[in-house]
């Protein structure tokens, strides 16, 4: 589904990312771990199409199409979904009315019929239920007035409706207490399935726990250093990022 | 008077006499009607006043207390000899002195420019006949020590026509108070211009504190130029004086520039005070923040406007701004004009203006810990005023104020351990 | 904005067809004197106090000049070169079917979901002729009859109500008020009247749009309504789509008064002809409104979207006399190109308990200006008065200007007032973030500027907030990227 080849990025002319290769199937979860600043974020952001993040080298294919060739919403319409580390507040602009026109947008690219009021608020209420959410926070301005948690569990609700089928989960666990943690975890198992694809950013391994991870990778300084299987991501917990740079440095 | 000087003044009376006083006409003046002025001091409410001499025990008990300081004292208008030993880089001449010795200086002090924001006749007045005033130079990098301590005191009626100027070194680091104050019975005119420049990376503290007889006509005016990377932080505070007007218009002329305009008016009786200030966004990347705040008794009528322009490319400009205002009485009135001017779109902005009483759920939790409603709201009217002073960073000054403050507060005695 | 020059040419290609042919009769020459006003009263029949109140203010407007205070720039208007009187269009100049009109005006109706029928009236097709509309205004008057509403042209209700319209007409906006509003004292030719009887709740909203010969009341409009003591009325002006109009100044007065316990609602849609992209022509909107809130317990809201015209100077107003009267003020303005607008309002405080809100939203594009321009007053006696005003600029671009002029005058110490005024853009981060949703760059746009004008498309009936918030993403068109 997602093949990256050689992937060099850079913002404001600084060089992030140094060469990412990693390959993506459908039905897989991989977790992208990696010490503070080496370029988690900025994968993420490539793959999302964030303006100012600017490919020099490399390749990024996704269903056979050229992936960095496409602008944001497209990304979308062809089923890329990233949940925001921090999820943006757009005062005025209700949730529902966000999610429907993205919704049908999707649909419409797909050559779906796009779906009525009902349909859609029948919809909704399905994915709520999927996340525990709130009907008053579905019906507010986008994250205003959110919470650190319920913005999170904002980005898992509208990953639900949107039924991406690459979703990319940029640090969704940080600030989130134990419970809250839980319960959005819960949500994305439950989205989890043989068509999708979905790529855990995080900086700790106590999402994995939660979440039951395909494949470990560790990003350092730009570049994947190692790949495992769950098994990494405990080493990493007991042993620290430490080893494994000490380990990959030549 | 040499040649150069002379033509200086004839030009700018001229100006006067096309122009005269502002009146309620001009917008700038709509709601301060100097007719007042000319009503008492006449149509030469010019008339210089008289020199005096003050004896040493009237000059402290007219100082702050406690303020170490390098202190120039001006006695209706003229300065005193008593010049302290300043450290090195630091130039003070009075004006008096350069308009004998360098006219070419002298000239510099007294500049006019027609065309900046809110000028008027009066300031040409100014130019025509300021006698006396500091002309400070800081050179690179000196961090001055101490506070330069400006005491003016009127002692008598008539006019005192007073020009300062400021020019601060890159780099250079100042605290300069202005400090207006007078015992004199029979109503006069204290009458101001300041001139600040600031080149790059300078950093001035002004405090312009006016405490003037109750007579006493007060127009006051700082025009600040600042260069890249330099800062400005004033505090405008105006708690005496029958009439006082003060403008303050600062050009943010150099990248990353920045200002800090706070201001407080406590006045009551009859008392008319009046702040217009005006900042102009000229260069990207600066940032403006203003505090005024206002508390009225008795008839007193305060004006606040404050005008932030930001000009085309003054990209990444950050200004708020903010007027808040406590009337007392039933006869005291505000008029208050927060104004944004925006050209650029790269920018944050905000202004905001309240008249209003105190928050009630404040005044109930105070009185729940057992204090009577009256003292409540004296608390709350003294914190509301006093943060227009947090940012100030002299503790002699801010106590000094705060003491000014609390004497003009109804049982304001009873809230003195609060300072 | 390729349509609106369409629009233009339209406009242009019925002017010449309609005033070369057999218009002189009826058309008075250009230019003003007292004998023009006298002209233009005997044309329509009034008395001769109404006459003498034309005359009275003309000597006025005599000793007036033109505001200059406004924030906008604009040509002098020569008003000796405009003609005072012409006698209402008559159906032969119109199209006579849709199939006439211009394709891309009928496009923009499109997009803003116009019915067929309200399309043809909106582009002058002469509609009674074509459409059923005459029965529907007929049952909609019959209906407020039996209400006992008077809703009429104002030259009817002079003729017919002289005696409510002697003690009213001027009440709120004096002959000498201000320089616009005397010209229209003395000009006026048509506008809209409404009394709403003692205890009515007036069955429907009223809209000058219902009235037939409504689009051709012409450029010194007239209105005033009356709501007797617990009346209810609700009237929307103006409508959602480019009105075809080929009058460059427009200088109409509204005024509105609100007796004990009762409200009146006053919603405005305007999107006169702005200009086309360089600024070249579009019509000078310089409209005095002002609502008089006389009993105890009134309440006047002024709800406008200003997207059109290429100067708006605009500033509909209360007079909160009665205690605890309310005034509100509702606008959403849009400049783009080189529109240019100063707007907003006053809110005075004479009576007890009076409250009045203010939410403007100005939003500018291109070489847009805009101001915001409002007056809070508190007098006196005005115990407990409350006033809350908020003014959020939003800019597109760095061609334009966004500027705020509030004043507020206290003189009573029981006042609360609160003014708060942002300016912002439209953050990347925000327009990312749709785009990342699957919305596209201009939709996103428009997504925004709806959401930032919420609070106001609110306050406007149901189908004219759907309306308005298209009307908006049309205008902002060729604003964004």
């Amino acid at each position: 589904m997602l093949k990256i080849e050689n992937l060099h990025a850079s913002v404001d002319g600084k060089e992030i990312l140094k060469g990412i290769d990693l390959e993506i199937n459908a039905g897989e979860v991989h977790a992208i771990m990696g010490p503070n600043g080496s370029g988690k974020s900025t994968l993420s952001n490539v793959l999302a199409g964030r303006p100012g993040y600017d490919v020099t080298e490399g390749a990024v294919h996704y269903n056979d199409k050229n992936l960095l060739e496409l602008s944001p919403e497209e990304r979308a319409w062809e089923g890329i979904f990233l949940a925001f580390q921090y999820p943006v507040e757009i005062p005025g602009v209700n949730n529902v009315y966000l999610l429907k026109a993205g919704l049908n947008a999707i649909r419409k690219h797909r050559g779906e019929s796009e779906l009525d009021a009902m349909d859609f608020m029948s919809i909704i209420r399905e994915k709520m239920k999927l996340v525990d959410m709130d009907e008053s926070l579905v019906r507010r301005s986008v994250n205003e007035g959110f919470s650190g948690g319920e913005k999170k569990r904002n980005e898992i609700f509208q990953m639900a409706v949107l039924e991406p089928k690459l979703a990319i989960l940029d640090e969704t666990d940080s600030g989130l207490d134990i419970d809250a943690l839980k319960v959005v975890a819960g949500g994305v198992n439950k989205l989890r399935s043989k068509e999708r694809a979905i790529v855990m950013i995080t900086h700790y391994q106590r999402l994995l726990d939660y979440i039951e991870p395909d494949a470990v990778h560790v990003l350092a300084d730009g570049r994947i250093v190692k790949t495992g299987d769950k098994s990494l991501a405990l080493e990493l917990e007991k042993r620290g990022y430490d080893w494994v740079l000490e380990e990959t440095r030549v | 008077m040499t040649q150069p000087i002379k033509m200086l003044r004839d030009a700018a009376w001229q100006v006067y006499e096309q122009t005269g006083l502002p009146t309620t006409r001009n917008e700038d003046w709509k709601y301060t009607d100097l007719s007042r002025l000319t009503a008492v001091l006449g149509e030469t409410w010019w008339t210089p006043s008289h020199a005096a001499d003050l004896d040493k025990e009237t000059v402290e008990e007219q100082s702050i207390p406690e303020l170490d300081a390098y202190r120039l004292i001006f006695i209706n208008g003229r300065f005193q000899e008593d010049m302290p030993n300043l450290p090195e880089g630091v130039s003070v001449v009075p004006l008096s002195t350069l308009l004998v010795s360098d006219a070419d200086k002298a000239a510099k002090a007294l500049e006019m420019d027609e065309k900046t924001p809110l000028f008027n006749g009066a300031i040409a007045v100014n130019t025509a006949m300021a006698s006396d005033g500091a002309c400070i130079c800081i050179a690179d990098g000196v961090k001055l020590d101490k506070p330069l301590y400006l005491l003016h005191v009127a002692t008598s009626g008539g006019a005192s026509h007073i020009r300062h100027g400021i020019w601060m070194g890159r780099g250079a680091t100042a605290h300069v108070i202005e400090h207006y104050v007078g015992n004199s019975t029979d109503a006069g005119l204290t009458h101001n211009v300041t001139l600040v420049h600031l080149d790059e990376a300078a950093t001035l503290y002004h405090d312009r504190l006016q405490l003037e007889a109750e007579k006493q006509f007060h127009l006051g005016r700082v025009d600040v130029k600042q260069l890249r990377n330099s800062r400005f932080v004033s505090h405008s505070l105006a708690l005496g004086a029958a009439l006082s007007r003060v403008d303050i218009a600062v050009s943010l002329s150099g990248v990353n520039a920045s200002c800090v305009l706070n201001g407080l008016y406590l006045i009551g009786g009859r008392q008319h005070a009046d702040h217009h200030t005006r900042i102009d966004h000229a260069s990207p990347d600066c940032t403006s923040q203003e505090t005024y705040k206002g508390v009225l008794s008795g008839r007193a009528h305060a004006v606040f406007n404050g005008k932030v322009v930001v000009h085309e490319g003054a990209d990444g400009t950050d200004a708020k701004q903010s007027n808040g205002n406590l009337l007392l009485s039933d006869h005291a009135e505000v008029d208050t004009k927060p104004e944004l001017e925006i050209y650029a779109d790269e920018v944050k902005c905000a202004h905001g203006a309240t008249v209003g009483q105190l928050d009630l759920e404040q005044l109930f939790y105070l009185q729940s810990r057992g204090l009577d409603k009256t003292s409540a709201k004296n608390v709350l009217t003294f914190a509301f005023a006093d943060d227009a002073l947090t940012q100030m960073i002299s503790a002699p000054v801010r106590r000094y104020l705060e003491r000014a403050a609390l004497k003009r507060l109804p049982q304001g005695d009873e809230l003195q351990e609060m300072v | 904005m390729a349509k609106n020059t369409q629009v233009e040419a339209l406009v242009k290609q019925e002017y010449e067809a309609g005033f070369v042919t057999d218009i002189e009769a009826d058309t008075v020459p250009p230019g003003l004197n007292e004998d023009v006003i006298r002209l233009i009263s005997a044309k329509k029949h009034e008395p001769e106090w109404m006459t003498e109140w034309r005359l009275a203010a003309y000597r006025h407007w005599l000793t007036m000049s033109e505001p200059k205070w406004a924030h906008v720039n604009y040509e002098p208007v020569d008003y000796q070169s405009i003609s005072y009187y012409s006698a209402p269009k008559s159906n032969d100049d119109a199209p006579q079917s849709l199939d006439e009109v211009d394709p891309k005006l009928l496009e923009t109706y499109k997009k803003l979901g116009i019915p067929l029928h309200e399309q043809a009236m909106l582009a002058g097709v002469a509609v009674d002729a074509v459409f059923d509309s005459v029965s529907v205004a007929t049952t909609f008057k019959k209906k407020l009859a039996e209400a006992g509403v008077i809703f009429c042209p104002m030259s009817e209700a002079v003729e017919k109500h002289p005696d409510l319209v002697r003690q009213y007409l001027g009440s709120v906006v004096p002959t000498t008020d201000n320089f616009f509003a005397s010209l229209n004292s003395a000009v006026f030719t048509d506008g809209s009247f409404v009394y709403i009887p003692k205890g009515v709740r007036c069955p429907m909203e009223l809209s000058t749009y219902f009235r037939i010969n409504a689009s051709n009341t012409g450029q010194f409009e007239r209105t005033l309504i009356i709501a007797d003591e617990d009346s209810y009325v609700s009237y929307l002006e103006g409508c959602t789509a480019p009105m075809r109009d080929e009058n460059q100044l427009h200088a109409a007065v509204v005024e509105l008064v609100a007796l004990e316990n009762a409200q009146i609602k006053y919603a405005t849609v305007q999107n006169w002809y702005p200009g086309d992209e360089n600024g070249v022509g579009g019509i000078y909107n310089f409209v005095t409104k002002r609502g008089a809130c006389r009993g105890k317990h009134s309440r006047i809201s002024w709800t406008q979207v200003e997207t059109g015209s290429a100067i708006t100077w605009k500033y509909p107003s209360c007079i909160l006399i009665g205690d605890d009267s309310v005034g509100e003020f509702y606008s959403v303005a849009l400049t783009n190109n080189y529109q240019q607008a100063d707007t907003g309002t006053k809110m005075v405080h004479i009576g007890k308990n009076t409250k009045s809100t203010i939410i403007s939203k100005g939003i500018s594009a291109g070489h847009g200006q805009q101001s915001y321009r409002g007056l809070v007053k508190v007098l006196k006696g005005a115990e407990n008065a409350r006033n809350y005003s908020q003014c959020d600029s939003l800019l597109l671009g760095k061609t334009c200007g966004a500027h705020t002029f509030p004043y507020i005058e206290v003189k009573n110490p029981t006042a609360q007032i609160e003014h708060e005024a942002t300016t912002s853009k439209i953050g990347d981060d925000q327009l990312f973030y749709c785009m990342q949703r699957g919305i596209s760059e201009e939709d996103a746009v428009s997504m925004i500027v709806n959401g930032f004008c919420k609070d106001v498309f609110a306050e406007l009936p149901m189908e004219f907030a759907v309306e308005a918030g298209k009307l908006l993403a049309v205008s902002l068109e060729g604003a964004v990227g």
